[in-house]
């Protein structure tokens, strides 16, 4: 059974921070003591738990999910089953092996030729989640747990407690792994977010520019601080795939926009689509339904006063380039939870006026789109391409020099590898510190 | 001896327009705050600002029409004046004067790597006297001149940014010769530290009090950067932040920047001054802690930002469009007679509600939401955009 997050978070574990802190890292001693393959096995069983629709800790943060967020379970279950059926014993060997070389070096020196090395994770993680998608934090607590680390996860605030939930099962399956991982807010005592960044030797921060900023100011400059900061995804079409098949073109846009209702950096905010303005506008009504299928949230009118506002205004400004001749065509007013708008003439990936928003952009061409993908250098992440196979290539390298970080085929934007270079970056190898033995 | 061309009969109605409607807005905002507009008043200039408007911004025209309005007569009160998004400042040239006629463009802040919006103006007049008319009645009413120190570039260095065209214009007002700017421009940006001390140290040693202005993200760098070293201003300084309430820093951290201010820098709460403002309005808004500290003899501040009596703030309903009593939650929409070139309705989407004495409370934007407004620009001046 279930227990509540922050009790099991902090079973075992003084209120005061320091002890806190002492105790995770003699925790991630000891996870040094055991070999990288017996975590694999406690991290793959815990999510191979995860991925069976009638374990009760399962169904039980379905139940929750779905009523936070107000959609199906079924949309719930399509975000769990997509994180946890993707960390089995295999792929995270894999990644481990993919990104460090060697699964042993997490375990001793390995030797290659006359050099040896091992690879050691840090004495501590904190890792400072950003809203989200809701397995997307856990990725954090695997990763420092693979490299035998021991991690204090600090969720966004007012955030879905999944996290949690996961470290529960953790410490219910494998004590020692349970308990070298935390999720848990700041803790409430003077300084105690600040002792608690103090301790870290490693800092993952997440977030919006805002958050990682101050992060920046916050860790100390001996501590590896890895950011992540704000992304955007697009989608690009060319004509061909639309023309083949404008059934599966949407269906695979609705996909990768809709999962976990847009919350997550993969889901593109912009569909470049290669056809007349009409055919583009045409597409509007039946992405909006297929969008609404996936993620069925409540209409927007149900939305925070905030949200409401923005949508109003935005609503606003379509009758203002309405009044100027820029004839655009949305769908989806306040009764859908969902809206889709064709512009009439491509603009640059931007964050969207409100959550749960596409914009598709009409271009005349593949190298409009990476152009307006190249002005927004940094910020842009993945691209989902639809396009016949003789052309990808040539797209692919298009985007990659325009500073894209992932292209994937539209349809699976959602499903990077494990072993992905996020933000263009591995994840594994940079929170290892590397010893080399050149005497063996 | 060359003579000037006449001007086309449009034009000079137009102008003949403005400036008739200038003047009587010019007198409204001079009289301040003791010669209240009544509401038959301010109802009747709002309608003919916004007949203005209609006749000489085709747009607004065409976008009254979709919202069911086609002559300026179908508007039978101010409330009912279509309001534009602060978007609209983004689409084409949002004027109801030719290019040629351009006597100022500050641009706006949209959400990070947005398209920024351009307001534009015929003549300052109007902006300036809402500037100083404010500016009077919350930062400087006791004192005639005091050495202003601004968190933000020059304007040299930002000639393009509302904010400091403001601060500008406090320095010519209120400012002490030795009021200075000190952030640095783009593309350098950032704060200008020792200078900053050392304006800090002479007014600690002179005992010569000093209003310290900027936006919210300025604050929490410039209290970051004094560090342990806090100074303590002479009594009667005074800080004006503005920006940081609409989502570029976390509620959180806004009140902490209160709490610093005191700490480190020796202002009282009650002279710290919060001004809410955008570059789409001409009029700002300023709680009055301040005024009631220094002028009112100390007596409990109405909460909320104070509306003058040149403008009018209505909270809607963002679904309906309703207009939502005090103590509501909704949307903004700002009417303010000052921006006579460009658009006197402005809908936002920022959320709040007014009290019942007038004033307005504003709400945070959503956590999730992208940082917007002057502490945005902060972040550009700041080197950290």
């Amino acid at each position: 059974m279930f227990v509540g997050s922050r009790t099991v978070a902090r079973a075992g574990v003084s209120d005061n921070t320091a002890d806190r802190v002492a105790g995770l890292v003699a925790a991630g001693e000891r996870l040094k003591t055991r070999p990288a393959s017996e975590i694999i096995g406690g991290l793959a069983d815990t999510c191979a738990q995860w991925c069976d629709d009638d374990w009760p800790a399962r169904y039980q943060a379905t139940e929750a999910l779905a009523e936070r967020y107000r959609v199906p379970t079924s949309s719930i279950a399509e975000v769990l089953d997509g994180a946890f059926s993707g960390w089995t014993r295999q792929s995270l060997e894999d990644w481990v092996v993919a990104e460090l070389g060697d699964l042993g070096a997490l375990d001793g020196f390995v030797t290659n030729g006359s050099r040896s090395r091992r690879a050691l994770g840090p004495e501590l993680i904190v890792a400072v989640g950003a809203h989200g998608v809701p397995t997307t934090p856990i990725t954090d607590v695997i990763s420092a747990v693979l490299v035998k680390a021991p991690v204090w996860l600090k969720p966004a605030s007012a955030t879905d407690d999944l996290a949690a939930r996961f470290a529960a099962t953790l410490a219910e399956n494998d004590p020692e792994l349970g308990a070298a991982v935390v999720v848990d807010s700041w803790p409430e005592a003077p300084g105690g977010r600040e002792s608690v960044l103090a301790a870290a030797t490693t800092v993952i921060a997440t977030g919006r520019a805002e958050t990682v900023k101050r992060m920046r100011a916050t860790v100390s400059p001996a501590s590896n601080l890895i950011v992540h900061g704000p992304r955007l995804s697009a989608a690009l079409i060319t004509g061909e795939a639309l023309a083949e098949n404008s059934i599966r073109v949407i269906d695979a846009l609705a996909c990768d926009t809709a999962f976990a209702g847009q919350m997550g950096c993969l889901s593109p905010v912009t569909a470049f689509v290669e056809a007349s303005r009409s055919d583009v506008a045409s597409l509007v009504e039946p992405l909006l339904e297929a969008c609404v299928s996936r993620w069925a949230s409540p209409p927007r009118c149900e939305a925070t006063a905030g949200e409401q506002a923005a949508f109003r205004e935005w609503r606003s400004l379509m009758d203002v380039e309405a009044s100027a001749g820029i004839a655009n065509r949305w769908a989806g007013d306040l009764d859908r939870p969902w809206t889709v708008v064709a512009r009439s003439e491509p603009e640059h990936p931007s964050p969207p006026p409100v959550p749960q928003f596409l914009t598709l952009a009409p271009i005349d061409d593949v190298d409009q789109s990476i152009g307006l993908c190249a002005e927004r250098r940094g910020l842009i992440g993945t691209v989902g391409v639809a396009a016949p196979s003789k052309r990808r290539r040539d797209i692919a390298r298009a985007l990659s020099m325009a500073g894209v970080e992932r292209i994937a085929a539209l349809g699976s934007m959602q499903r990077p590898p494990l072993d992905w270079r996020r933000d263009g970056r591995p994840t594994l190898a940079d929170l290892v510190r590397w010893v080399e033995w050149e005497g063996s | 001896m060359t003579r000037a061309a006449a001007l086309p009969p449009r034009e000079k109605a137009r102008q003949e327009e403005a400036e008739r409607l200038d003047a009587e807005i010019l007198h409204a905002i001079s009289s301040g705050w003791s010669d209240l507009i009544d509401a038959s008043r301010f109802d009747r200039l709002a309608r003919d600002v916004f007949a203005h408007q209609f006749r000489f911004n085709p747009v607004y025209r065409q976008f009254c029409a979709l919202h069911g309005v086609s002559a300026p007569g179908d508007v039978a009160g101010w409330k009912q004046i279509p309001p534009v998004p602060t978007g609209a400042f983004k689409v084409g040239r949002w004027a109801t004067f030719p290019e040629q006629r351009e006597a100022a463009a500050f641009s706006t802040f949209g959400t990070i790597q947005g398209t920024p919006g351009v307001h534009r103006f015929d003549t300052l007049a109007l902006y300036n006297a809402a500037i100083i008319s404010s500016g009077r009645r919350f930062l400087f009413p006791d004192l005639d001149r005091v050495r202003c120190l601004f968190l933000s570039p020059s304007p040299a260095d930002a000639p393009d940014s509302s904010l400091v065209h403001m601060f500008a214009v406090f320095r010519e007002a209120f400012g002490d010769p030795r009021s200075s700017f000190f952030l640095r421009g783009p593309p350098l940006g950032g704060l200008r530290l020792e200078d900053l001390f050392s304006a800090l140290d002479d007014a600690e040693q002179e005992g010569e009090s000093v209003l310290i202005a900027g936006a919210a993200l300025a604050f929490h760098h410039a209290l970051g950067a004094l560090g342990s070293e806090p100074r303590r201003l002479p009594l009667g300084s005074r800080t004006m932040v503005t920006g940081g309430f609409k989502g570029a820093l976390r509620e959180t951290d806004a009140n902490a920047i209160g709490s610093a201010i005191e700490a480190q820098l020796g202002v009282s709460i009650d002279h710290q001054v919060e001004e809410y403002g955008m570059t789409e309005l001409s009029t700002q808004y300023y709680d009055e802690r301040l005024r009631t500290a220094v002028v009112d003899d100390g007596g409990r501040p109405r909460a909320g930002f104070r509306v003058p009596p040149w403008a009018r703030v209505m909270v809607i309903d963002p679904g309906t469009g309703a207009e939502l009593g005090p103590g509501a939650v909704g949307a903004l929409v700002h009417f303010d007679l000052a921006n006579r070139a460009s658009a006197i309705a402005i809908q936002t989407s920022d959320v709040g509600e007014r009290t019942a004495d007038g004033g307005i409370l504003l709400r945070g934007r959503e956590p999730e939401a992208e940082a917007r407004g002057c502490s945005l620009a902060a972040e550009l001046w700041l080197g950290q955009g």
